[in-house]
């Protein structure tokens, strides 16, 4: 076991791969300096580890600001013999390549009658929660979640990064991979050697018995608190993370409500059309009869983000928000009212 | 000796449908391609239906005057 | 440079392919037997095969919606080009992509996109490919005047000259997009934009001419594959038809005396006068090359009549490699 930060993970990862085939690349804007810290050993070049000196600039590549074709050569890329990593910086510059991500990589390999394989990742940075306002701090996973072709992973732990990914690089569909900021310092011992995680497996995080809490992304960690504090009230929370919303383990959340009957979903995304309204969905269609309450959401409400902390910080869903929807499906009321 | 069916062609991004304001050519007729088969009253101009192939008229499916939805057959030639 | 007399006969052969196989699907169009419409590449099949011929076989292509002169120019055979038009399962595509989405990886061919200019970076990716792994295969990219407007085609044009991409853009100057003139909705000249990326821009002012097609993006083919980067090539040409197969516009769009100007110009007609001329074949050779053609044509239809129409379930197959759930 090794302690690893979130982004020490992903920099683990995206080098096991890099060692182990030569077809991956990384390309991506600011990817030779290590800005992100995802590309190496530590602040300088010489260090140990810098993925530069490793690999040099055939197969590490700063690229212009360009998303459009950063996604579309990626895309032809992998095509035509390698594996790319792209780095696409946040979230929310995602769309100035919609048409390249959804009418290319999304479509290719269906239109063209699986002549296609895409064996592409593109990782970008949800930037919310750390005062960068509406153009940096989207959460846009649902938007990709409507378009088939294209598989989602959210990780939410150092672990779940680095096993992710790894997958993710090796498997020869379009992967898009959204990694929350808050995250990046998350710190945990995690085993040595590469491994695996497979897409479309839950994490169960905590085991319970009164209510499903089904978290993605940075809501974890905030499920993990919330649960904390209902245990002392009585209440026994059973906390999942998909890891991966396409494929999405629904069998993982219908056999918690079927034994809980209560489920609450904590998402980051905005409330519309989000990851918990389809969520919400699955579960309604295929367990109503295991459900004792209605499904509850804690979700970002239908707002921008606005840049002033004592705004934002209000916004996204928090331990406090989780346990209030928790007490309401079991009807129960916080201790001290 | 096969059938073709003469569809109502969708001249215009936006045209629906079409009227048959007047048929050229009787059942019966022979009719060489690309000769003038009806006239087609369609978003308020008449255009001049050409005949897809050649041979003999064996059925004018509907009247003068039928609003006709795009790509439904109006009429059936035996090609020669 | 001169070309075997083989070859030459190949140009024609593929140009003969084009135009039968477009007048083809334009009839099956009007008589209802290929779904929705084509566009097709009558008129500029010199512009074409110039280009695709100037490329080798390993080599990789990608284009637009006035797609099947590509395939059908890189050598793709035509019946499952034919079936994919009217839907059916051996279609080069399943039956899932149809004429504005064609596809024959075999060739080199990697997708025609319904989306101008949206497979330019696919283009500009396979370029990325054979630059990394040294492979020494070449890329073009198809693309109109109309999609020349577009960003990514110079976000493309920038990134493959700083990194030095084997890839061709060939701007397939029909002078109308749609019903819109070029000059009308386009700054300066198209090759002109190329020297703002520091790559070699050149117009082809006869795009009628196989021959002057092919002498200039071959040029640019040898750059890219020696290793000295992108290049820029307008190819100014007419289509002979409409933009799409039974469209008819109210306007006359289109000027008349332009138009009768470019129909004289026969690319086919014009290079069959010109084999004659320099006894690279004779009347009778290209007659039978003639008639060669039309029957493979004519095999095409009845390929793509014999084919079966695909099963419901290939609608929901390779979305992903393999199957991830109740997609239904």
């Amino acid at each position: 076991m090794t302690i690893m930060s979130y982004l020490g993970a992903i920099g683990a990862a995206q080098r096991e791969a890099m060692d182990a085939d030569s077809r991956v690349i990384i390309m991506g804007e600011d990817v030779e300096a290590n800005v992100y810290g995802t590309m190496g050993g530590g602040k300088s070049r010489a260090d140990k580890g810098d993925f530069l000196q490793m690999y040099g600039t055939n197969r590490i590549r700063n690229t212009p600001i360009s998303e459009e074709v950063m996604v579309g050569a990626a895309a032809g890329a992998a095509m035509t013999g390698l594996r790319p990593i792209v780095d696409l910086s946040y979230s929310t510059f995602l769309y100035m390549a919609m048409d390249q991500f959804i009418n290319q990589v999304a479509k290719s390999r269906y239109m063209f009658g699986g002549q296609a394989s895409l064996p592409v990742v593109f990782r970008s940075a949800m930037f919310y929660g750390l005062s960068t306002a509406a153009h940096h701090s989207d959460r846009p996973y649902p938007m990709f979640m409507n378009m088939p072709g294209l598989k989602i992973m959210v990780p939410a732990s150092p672990t779940d990064a680095k096993g992710l990914l790894r997958t993710a690089i090796d498997m020869d569909d379009p992967v898009m991979s959204f990694e929350a900021c808050l995250l990046w310092g998350m710190k945990e011992d995690v085993q040595d050697g590469e491994f695996r995680i497979p897409f479309g497996v839950a994490r169960i995080v905590r085991q319970g018995t009164d209510v499903t809490l089904v978290a993605i992304s940075s809501a974890v960690q905030q499920a993990i608190l919330a649960a904390q504090k209902l245990e002392a009230e009585g209440i026994s929370v059973e906390i999942i993370d998909p890891r991966t919303l396409v494929p999405f383990d629904s069998d993982a959340v219908l056999n918690s409500v079927a034994r809980t009957g209560r489920l609450v979903i904590a998402d980051p995304a905005n409330r519309t059309c989000g990851a918990a309204a389809e969520i919400s969905a699955i579960v309604a269609e295929q367990a109503f009869d295991c459900l004792k309450a209605p499904i509850m959401r804690v979700t970002t409400p239908d707002t921008h983000i606005p840049f002033s902390p004592a705004l934002e910080k209000q916004l996204y869903p928090n331990a406090e928000k989780i346990a209030d929807a928790v007490r309401k499906v079991t009807k129960t009321k916080p201790q001290g009212h | 000796m096969a059938n073709i069916k003469v569809l109502l062609p969708q001249w215009g991004m936006g045209m629906g449908e079409g009227k048959i304001v007047k048929w050229l050519k009787a059942v019966g007729d022979t009719v060489a391609e690309d000769e003038p088969l009806a006239e087609i009253e369609a978003e308020k101009t008449t255009e001049t239906l050409e005949s897809p192939a050649s041979g003999v008229i064996t059925e004018l499916l509907f009247a003068v005057d039928t609003v006709v939805e795009v790509r439904t057959p109006i009429a059936v030639i035996k090609i020669s | 440079m001169t070309i075997p007399n083989d070859l030459l006969l190949e140009m024609q052969r593929r140009m003969l392919r084009i135009r039968y196989f477009d007048e083809r699907a334009s009839k099956m169009v009007k008589r209802g037997e290929i779904p929705g419409t084509v566009h097709t590449s009558i008129g500029q099949e010199a512009q074409v095969v110039g280009a695709t011929m100037a490329l080798g076989d390993g080599d990789y292509m990608t284009g637009n919606h006035r797609s099947h002169g590509h395939p059908i120019g890189k050598g793709a055979a035509l019946g499952p080009l034919m079936a994919e038009l009217v839907g059916k399962a051996w279609g080069v595509c399943q039956g899932k992509g149809g004429s504005m989405h064609l596809a024959d990886f075999k060739v080199g061919s990697l997708g025609e996109s319904g989306i101008v200019g949206s497979s330019i970076p696919i283009a500009t990716g396979a370029a990325l490919s054979s630059k990394v792994l040294g492979n020494g295969k070449v890329s073009l990219a198809f693309f109109g005047d109309g999609a020349a407007n577009q960003g990514c085609l110079y976000e493309a044009m920038n990134l493959s000259s700083v990194w030095k991409l084997p890839i061709v853009f060939l701007c397939e100057n029909n002078q109308y997009a749609l019903s819109t003139p070029a000059h009308t909705v386009t700054a300066g000249v198209l090759a002109n934009r190329a020297a703002g990326f520091d790559m070699p821009g050149v117009r082809v002012e006869d795009g009628q001419s196989v021959l002057t097609v092919y002498d200039a993006v071959r040029t640019a083919v040898d750059r890219a594959r020696a290793g000295q980067g992108p290049s820029f090539v307008e190819v100014v040409t007419y289509r002979f038809n409409e933009h799409s197969e039974g469209l008819r516009l109210a306007v006359d769009y289109r000027d008349a005396d332009q138009k009768a100007a470019w129909l004289k110009r026969d690319p086919i007609k014009l290079f069959r006068a010109h084999m004659l001329e320099q006894g690279v074949a004779d009347e009778a050779t290209l007659a039978g090359l003639e008639a060669e053609v039309m029957a493979e044509v004519d095999a095409s239809v009845q390929f793509a009549n014999d084919s079966p129409y695909p099963e419901l379930s290939v609608a929901f197959k390779d979305i992903y490699t393999e199957a991830i759930g109740a997609a239904q």
